[in-house]
């Protein structure tokens, strides 16, 4: 497989868990930031666990649970998926490792939001709905595409979990992976040219974040 | 000494606790030699009198670190692997291929392996670092196999990964070393490979350029006779099949 071939496979494999992560994370980072309470405390120490955990940790624990003798992963196996050596299985390992950073971004972005303004809206007769979508996601925008970015970064950058669990085929053969891979096998310009891509792509997103950040 | 300096010179004497000290070998070891060299250990660490460290992985990966800069003294590999400036001292062992399946799955033979169902996996070793990959994909050839089960073909990263893989049911059989075939609760054996297909897997012990008495004292052992006996005993062949 060629180097490029290797980058657009981490972005199939990032777009996608980010279809799931993104939306789940500012769901979760919403309730984290309004509520109170026991769950809330279970809610929030839970959703930095993928964060802190070693990545070989969150591969082995997808690979128990979604494996094919895993009980998720067989009730799959009966219809016919398999998420191992799966590109699904890599976007899984890329949005579990993400979605604390979603998450703790959205929350971030929710608690910036004044309530004043959203209590404005309702004394104006506006719904919870419409009060949401005009004053609340308007302005935790910013936040929100602070921590997709954050998100999307760490899913591209997922080596540990992905290697475990979604393992090494032409499905899941990640930039990443294929850095490690081109070094084992010798293969130093290969591994020289994608790193410095990845660099690349990192600092783009930095930059992207600083002009967020600004706003 | 003032206060402020303990910290700094504390980091230091933990950096250089982290420096290859002479009194310290590295021996690299195919995956498939863990359970013997974890016998061998204490025989090789009191022959050469230095600690003696034991990495274990693919051998291509092995050779790459080392010609990477690795400080590994000594290389068990599963085959031949070209280091720079390293010596052969010995052949540790020789070993052959085994077709594994996962306890009570149905079998499918060598033979039945160029025509399997459309979901059937086939896990071996990821070439060209895993030699049992690369001795499968010979074994495959010379059984006018790969080309039809090349397909179904998933990869491990190394031999025992390739056997976690059926252990899990991941994949439905493997290809792995006749010596790996029984040391994994919930993987049986399906066949050894045919004569008329056995690539000869040989074990080269490699010394690396420069290495210090300690480790070429650790070749030595691993070259002697008790060796052998204790690879025997683990299921290694003494001699090429």
């Amino acid at each position: 497989m060629s180097a490029s071939q290797s980058l657009f496979t981490s972005l199939r494999i990032v777009l996608v868990a980010l279809v799931f992560v993104v939306p789940l994370g500012a769901a979760i980072g919403f309730y984290l930031a309004r509520r109170t309470g026991p769950f809330r405390a279970v809610v929030d120490a839970l959703v930095i666990v993928p964060l802190v955990l070693p990545p070989s940790v969150v591969g082995y624990l997808l690979l128990v649970i979604f494996g094919r003798r895993g009980p998720i992963g067989a009730l799959l196996d009966d219809i016919g998926v398999r998420l191992v050596f799966s590109s699904a299985g890599a976007s899984i390992a890329a949005g579990a490792v993400a979605l604390p950073l979603m998450a703790k971004g959205a929350e971030a972005a929710f608690a910036r939001v004044d309530r004043a303004l959203e209590e404005v809206a309702t004394a104006n007769g506006l719904g919870a709905r419409e009060t949401f979508r005009v004053v609340t996601l308007p302005l935790a925008l910013p936040g929100l595409g602070v921590a997709t970015t954050l998100a999307a970064l760490r899913a591209l950058g997922e080596f540990g979990a992905t290697l475990t669990f979604a393992g090494y085929s032409d499905r899941t053969a990640t930039a990443p992976l294929e850095v490690y891979f081109a070094l084992q096998e010798g293969r130093d310009a290969r591994a020289l040219a994608l790193s410095l891509a990845l660099v690349g792509a990192s600092v783009a997103a930095a930059l992207l974040l600083r002009r967020w950040s600004q706003r | 000494m003032r206060a402020p300096m303990k910290p700094a010179i504390f980091a230091l004497g933990l950096l250089a606790s982290c420096k290859h000290s002479p009194g310290e070998i590295t021996v690299g070891a195919a995956a498939s030699l863990k359970e013997s060299m974890d016998d061998l250990a204490p025989r090789v660490e009191r022959a050469s009198g230095a600690r003696v460290h034991f990495t274990f992985g693919a051998s291509g990966d092995l050779a790459a670190q080392a010609n990477h800069g690795a400080p590994i003294d000594v290389l068990a590999a599963a085959g031949e692997e070209s280091i720079d400036g390293a010596t052969e001292a010995c052949t540790l062992a020789w070993n052959t291929l085994a077709l594994v399946k996962r306890a009570g799955a149905p079998s499918v033979g060598w033979k039945d392996l160029a025509s399997t169902p459309p979901s059937f996996r086939l896990a071996i070793g990821l070439t060209p670092q895993v030699p049992a990959g690369v001795y499968a994909e010979e074994a495959l050839h010379r059984l006018d196999a790969w080309r039809a089960i090349a397909p179904h073909v998933v990869r491990g990263t190394n031999v025992r990964n390739v056997l976690d893989l059926v252990a899990r049911g991941e994949a439905d059989e493997g290809i792995v070393y006749a010596t790996d075939a029984k040391i994994r609760e919930g993987v049986e054996l399906v066949a050894l490979v045919p004569d008329a297909a056995r690539p000869i897997v040989r074990y080269p012990i490699y010394v690396a350029k420069n290495a210090s008495d300690a480790a070429r004292a650790v070749a030595k052992t691993l070259c002697d006779d008790e060796s052998k006996r204790v690879l025997v005993a683990r299921g290694f062949l003494d001699r090429a099949p």
